[in-house]
């Protein structure tokens, strides 16, 4: 089910009240929300329902058994069972035939021509996500970070929360399972927040994300026929659409935990105003690069280790990273990148996270050196998308090729979808980059204190999303594919 | 709780207010086409002519104008010219047209196409099913103008779904639903771009689990509807769109596939519906008639070859 369709518009709210009238029944209110996410997740395919129900219950009774087991080689056998079903599902859904195509081209390429057969998988919605979610938990308990729960169905509700199930955010079992075992209480502040952050997401999907995907499809598909003003101009509109797209869903995913009385962590924190590749990771997918530094990096020696080893495990980071997103080696190009782009900062002792504001002088603007800092991370991350959007590694670098001819011919790029040069997608845009700037640097913020003005506001947004979206425009979020 | 109910219900109204004025102020939706009565179908109040409006971009703004039959057509339906090959197009919301301007309806370009040696009158209906098509065919084509062609159209998959529907429809009577359609522009709107209507109907009918299997099986098509229609008709369909096997065993009358690709145009959301779509329709037509001997034989066309 997607958030942006008219059968999630009928599901929330009938939810919505069956939940709050059962709001004296902690239970009633858990399996209420299990059984309504694994409806959500059913409507897509209810066959991959069984991943998260094994998922569920591979963890649910490793974490009890860890919470007994005083042996530490057995806790450890335990730990790796779990990591091994998870990561061995994960692995033949969504990589089998990647590593199988990849060994089968190596061998070729010496000679030797391997007959092995490809699986024809459906690659379940969300499986990277809620894997990732099971796995910390059960990291975490290993750790003794987190008692395991007896409640299983506070677990199976951890495990399958509707709101992040399919894209994220990763949530740790630290901070989202004991929510789950405590009674909620309906705040109605919360629950309109709830609807701002909903209403925000779904403009920066539908009126931003849905409103440029045809051009960005379009410049991509055709990259070698458009000058090189405008494969840039593509370039940067694909930094808007994932943006938007991928920020705009984990906007709505707050907001629908919101409304049911939970709080999912941040996910993106204005990354596209960071000021180096360091501060962008800090702000960009929160969730996941939190769950890399803490399950990986770390206890890989991190940072604390020789120069060699941090760079190798910033390199491991974020290969793996790219490997997350795809199937492809192109994100894991990508991934490799940006570990490229973070290395330098290791030797210029930069490597530490900016989550400050930025600092505005009396006009309200950033300092020129912020600001040169903030555009050529955004240009240097742009580019790195290529990769990221690009269907092979040589379409990526034919496109940066032709993007490199410096043929900057003045043509006016049309729309695909009505044939009319872009117009409202740039106004949008500007408007999205201002209110981002004006939320980033806390000039104002996304709730309101007045409740007039709220309501004004949420109107506005509700009818930017009626009237901004594209008939026929595919509303698929571009996460879900991972 | 109440709160957060009383703040829903100003947030939707205060939306409303917000959406009707702005559809009215930047033109987002047409006025509802008004309807009568005709020959015992629902159809158009003839010579009703003007602007159909689709999409918060605008993205289809196109001219129709209703004939004295009732039908979407630059033409009144009043001669049958014998000099050239009279063709009859009954069909869906495609066929009926207000995605395109009138002037680039399937039956225009086909005249242009064919430099004019055919005359067509097209009977498009949306939401018409089976029977109205059958209804459309006695009283319009087979008995008043004797066509020599008649082509039943399949283009929006309604054609087989039809088949199971029941009687013709005809103007309601004026309900206060139908009053606020008609006179708010944001309603029209919702129903008009987001297809609210449609989409519920589909959304309880696929949770509903009472309900009646409308399984499509040859054992429930219509077959009586279907075998109204004679040796003088033609379907064209698009194969991508309709499996034909499975309603060959019921039909006897031929066919002809549109093979030729949709390419984007000015409404490249759905191929299917732009005036390219169009276009490969006229081309299927003009093709299949160039293949047969009433074509070439036809007076009109004579006279071109001399």
């Amino acid at each position: 089910m997607l958030f942006n369709s008219i059968d999630f518009a009928v599901f929330l709210p009938i939810l919505f009240l069956v939940y709050w009238s059962l709001h004296a029944h902690l239970k009633a209110q858990n399996i209420c929300i299990v059984l309504a996410s694994y409806l959500f997740y059913g409507w897509w395919d209810w066959r991959f329902l069984s991943l998260i129900i094994c998922s569920t219950l591979v963890d649910y009774t490793i974490g009890r058994r860890l919470g007994s087991e005083k042996h530490k080689r057995k806790r450890k056998a335990l730990l790796w069972t779990s990591i091994v079903i998870n990561l061995g599902l994960l692995g033949v859904f969504k990589y089998y035939n990647f590593f199988l195509d990849t060994f089968i081209t190596a061998f070729s390429y010496f000679g030797t021509d391997i007959q092995a057969r490809t699986l024809h998988l459906i690659l379940p919605v969300g499986i990277s996500f809620y894997t990732f979610q099971t796995l910390s938990y059960t990291i975490d308990v290993y750790h003794n970070k987190l008692k395991p729960t007896k409640d299983g169905i506070a677990f199976a509700a951890f495990v399958s929360f509707f709101p992040q199930l399919v894209a994220g955010p990763i949530e740790r079992a630290t901070r989202l399972l004991p929510q789950f075992l405590k009674q909620r209480v309906f705040h109605t502040t919360n629950a309109i927040r709830g609807i701002r952050l909903i209403l925000w997401g779904l403009v920066q999907k539908v009126a931003i994300a849905d409103a440029i995907a045809p051009s960005v499809n379009d410049i991509f598909a055709n990259y070698a026929q458009y000058p090189s003003s405008t494969l840039i101009l593509g370039m940067f509109l694909f930094s808007f659409q994932i943006y938007c797209d991928f920020n705009g869903y984990s906007l709505i995913a707050r907001g629908v935990a919101k409304l049911f009385g939970f709080e999912l962590m941040v996910n993106f924190n204005y990354p596209y105003f960071s000021r180096h590749i360091s501060e962008f990771w800090g702000k960009w997918h929160i969730s996941l690069s939190t769950w890399f530094r803490d399950y990986v990096y770390i206890p890989l020696g991190g940072s604390h280790e020789s120069k060699l080893k941090t760079i190798r495990n910033i390199g491991i980071v974020f290969l793996i990273s790219g490997l997350w997103h795809g199937a492809n080696w192109t994100f894991v190009t990508w991934g490799g990148l940006h570990a490229l782009l973070f290395l330098p900062l290791l030797f210029i002792k930069h490597t530490n996270t900016h989550t400050a504001t930025l600092t505005l002088n009396k006009w309200l603007l950033p300092s020129i050196k912020d600001v040169f800092n903030i555009l050529s991370t955004f240009i240097l991350v742009s580019c790195c998308w290529i990769f990221f959007r690009a269907n092979s590694i040589d379409t990526a670098i034919h496109f940066i090729a032709h993007m490199c001819r410096f043929d900057f011919e003045y043509i006016t790029y049309l729309n695909p979808y009505d044939n009319q040069p872009l117009g409202i997608e740039y106004l949008f845009i500007f408007a999205f980059i201002l209110i981002e700037y004006l939320l980033a640097t806390k000039l104002i913020h996304i709730y309101s204190e007045n409740k007039y003005i709220g309501i004004l506001v949420d109107a506005l947004l509700l009818l930017i999303i009626i009237t901004g979206a594209q008939i026929g425009a595919n509303t698929s979020f571009i996460y879900f594919q991972f | 709780m109440k709160h957060f109910v009383t703040y829903i219900l100003c947030l939707v109204l205060l939306f409303m207010v917000m959406l009707e004025a702005t559809t009215r102020l930047f033109l987002l939706s047409s006025d509802v086409i008004p309807e009568a009565n005709i020959g015992n179908n629902k159809l158009y109040l003839p010579h009703s002519d003007g602007i159909w409006i689709k999409g918060g971009r605008h993205e289809i703004t196109s001219h129709y104008k209703i004939n004295a039959q009732g039908f979407n057509s630059l033409k009144d339906y009043n001669s049958r010219p014998d000099d050239k090959l009279n063709i009859a197009i009954i069909g869906d919301s495609y066929i009926e047209g207000f995605h395109v301007d009138v002037e680039n309806s399937i039956g225009r370009q086909l005249e242009q196409l064919t430099q004019q040696t055919v005359e067509v009158h097209e009977y498009g209906k949306s939401s018409g099913n089976i029977v109205d098509y059958v209804q459309l065919f006695k009283q319009y084509t087979a008995q008043k103008y004797d066509y020599t062609f008649i082509l039943l159209t399949d283009l929006d998959l309604a054609f087989y779904e039809a088949a199971f529907m029941g009687k013709g429809n005809t103007v309601t009577k004026s309900t206060s639903f139908k009053n606020v359609y008609t006179h708010f522009a944001s309603i029209r709107y919702l129903n008009s771009n987001l297809m609210l209507n449609k989409k519920l109907q589909q959304l309880f009918r696929s949770v509903n689990p009472f309900k009646k299997s409308n399984a499509s099986t040859d054992s429930n098509l219509n077959i009586d509807a279907l075998q109204a229609f004679d040796s003088s008709c033609l379907i064209l369909y698009e194969p991508q769109r309709l499996d034909i096997d499975r309603i060959q065993n019921s039909l006897t009358i031929p066919s002809i596939p549109i093979k030729h690709q949709y390419i984007p145009d000015h409404e490249p959301f759905d191929y299917h519906w732009n005036s390219n779509g169009r276009h490969n329709c006229a081309l299927t037509i003009k093709t299949y008639l160039e293949s047969i001997d009433a074509f070439k034989k036809a007076p009109s066309m004579s006279k071109i070859m001399k």
